[in-house]
Parts: structure tokens; sequence; C-alpha cells
């Protein structure tokens, strides 16, 4: 088992990530989540997500792969520890803020009773 | 003669030759502030025309269902997008931490950029989505309100450590008091009253 893994997604996903369910695309944020982000954080002690190279990261598509871990039982402090997000560009900074920003929103909504 | 001569160098031509340089001096100081200036001011005025095309395109998009959206809109969204992050991060890297602005400048983009290609943007199978829109409208003002709140901490910074400008409002200050000597640089550097609410007070119409 890797103990280290590192996703580039624009090397090894799409560099034009878009839509967020799989019905939106083959490059939508929850085909991500299923094929490599979950398989990842299942068989790696820790997963860095290098997210340069992008073009962007639409929030339906970025929420989807952060917050749908949430929704597939994934508890957020295990994310946080297993997973680091990180660029080397700038413009693309906005993108490591959100992507905590939707596992602390997905988590407060599961937690939320109903 | 040499009297003479020493006497017009003494007294008219060294004194001038010294204030042209100092002048001169003065001037390229001057002229190098306002072109840095005027950059940060359009690329201050740039960023919130990106925001504003953005929220543009976005109304155009979100407010149709998905079967009739026009990808050239939503190519429109995700080149304004870009710009948007592109200018705004360019603030926030220009913007001196100490001037209070980068944080809210930060918050509102992210805000923002969530608001734009989140809820149905992208989506094979929607209706019209007009939550979205107003989402996007308000944060979007929101940025755009962020963005010239932190322009006006930054002038106002620029201004407190400028130490002619300083003197300038020493001067006014004793020229309209008429009395005592110079304020002292520190008690002169009053801080430039900002408007912390467009809206009006209470009472007030």
């Amino acid at each position: 088992m890797p103990d280290k893994r590192v996703i580039n997604i624009s090397r090894e996903f799409s560099a034009t990530p878009f839509g967020r369910y799989r019905s939106d695309g083959l490059e939508s944020g929850e085909v991500f989540r299923e094929t490599m982000l979950i398989p990842a954080l299942r068989e790696s002690s820790s997963v860095t997500l290098d997210i340069d190279g992008v073009a962007g990261l639409p929030s339906s598509f970025w929420e989807e792969a952060i917050g749908g871990l949430i929704r597939r039982d994934w508890a957020a402090e295990q994310v946080r520890q297993k997973l680091t997000i990180v660029t080397t560009d700038r413009e693309l900074l906005v993108f490591v803020r959100l992507a905590w920003r939707y596992l602390d929103e997905a988590d407060r909504k599961v937690r939320k009773p109903a | 003669m040499i009297g003479a001569v020493g006497l017009v160098f003494g007294s008219i031509i060294t004194p001038a030759i010294v204030a042209s340089i100092v002048t001169f001096y003065f001037n390229l100081r001057a002229e190098k502030r306002r072109a840095e200036r005027d950059f940060v001011t359009k690329t201050f005025d740039g960023a919130r025309e990106d925001v504003r095309r953005a929220i543009e395109a976005a109304a155009e998009y979100l407010s149709l269902p998905s079967g009739e959206r026009n990808p050239s809109v939503e190519a429109k969204i995700i080149i304004a997008e870009r710009d948007v992050r592109h200018s705004v991060e360019t603030l926030i890297a220009f913007s001196n931490p100490q001037s209070g602005g980068c944080k809210p400048l930060e918050a509102a983009l992210d805000d923002f950029i969530d608001a734009l290609t989140g809820g149905t943007f992208g989506s094979a199978s929607c209706a019209a989505d007009l939550p979205q829109v107003r989402k996007v409208a308000s944060t979007g003002a929101r940025l755009r309100s962020a963005i010239s709140t932190a322009r006006q901490l930054e002038l106002k910074e620029a201004v407190d450590a400028d130490v002619l400008a300083r003197s300038t409002r020493a001067a006014l200050a004793y020229a309209r008091e008429d009395q005592g000597p110079l304020m002292d640089m520190e008690q002169s550097s009053l801080p430039m009253s900002l408007p912390t609410s467009t809206r009006p007070s209470a009472g007030e119409k």
C-alpha cells in the first residue's frame, strides 16, 4: 500500500473539470470523487491533491468532489487528516480555501438534525 | 569684478541650481507615485468591471432551464470567473495586509466564486435557477463593495504614510486655526474619514 499518493487533477483527471453529477459528464465532481479521490483516500495514508494546471474548478464540481465525501460517509476529521490540497498558482488559492469550506458545510448539514 | 561674479554665483546661480535639482527630484518622485496610484486605481476599477461582467453573464445563463442555456454565455462566465480571480488575487497580493482590506476582500472573493459557478452551473438537466441568480448578484455586489473599501483603505494608508501629504495637512490645519505653532506631525496625521456604511443612519432621509 503506497504511503502517500499525489493526484494532479489537470494531468490525471481533467484540465477543465466541469459539472456536478455523472449525468453532467465524465469530467464531473462525482466521477472524480468516485474514481480517483475515494480510492486514493482508501488506499493511502495521505493524499495530496495538486490543483496546479486546471483552468478553474467550478464550484458545482468542487463542492461535489469535496463536500460529497461527507455525504459518502467520510468523517470531516478523517478527511482533514488524510487530505492536503496544494497549488503554486496564486489565482487558484481561492479553491484551496473553498475546499475546506465545502467540507465543513457538508459536515454541518449532515450533523444537523432533520 | 571677481567679487561681483562670486556674489552672483553665491546668491543667485548656486541657489537656483540647487533649487532646480531639488524640484526635479521631487517632481520625479511625485510622478512615480502618481503612476503607481494610477496603475493600482485602474486595477481596482478593472476588478470591479470584471465582477459586473460575471454577474451579467451568470444572470443570463442561470435564468434559463438547462436545455435553453447558451454555451457561449457559459463560456463568458468561465472567462469572467478567471478574470475576477486574476484581478482580485492581484489586488490582494498588492495590498498591504495591515491596511485591513485584505481579509474582507478574500472572504468576498470566496463567496462570489462559490456562487458564480455553483448551484446548477454545468448541470445537464435543471430548471431556471433564480435563487442562484440572486446569490450571484448579492455576493457580486458585496465583492464590488469590498474592492472599493480596500482601495479607500489603501489610499488612506498611502496618504498617512506620505510625509509631504502630512506636512500639507498640518500646514492647512495651522492656517485654518491660525493659532499656535505648527502641529506635531503625529497629531496632524488625522485619519481620513471613511464611510463605514452607505445606508442612511436612523432618522436620516
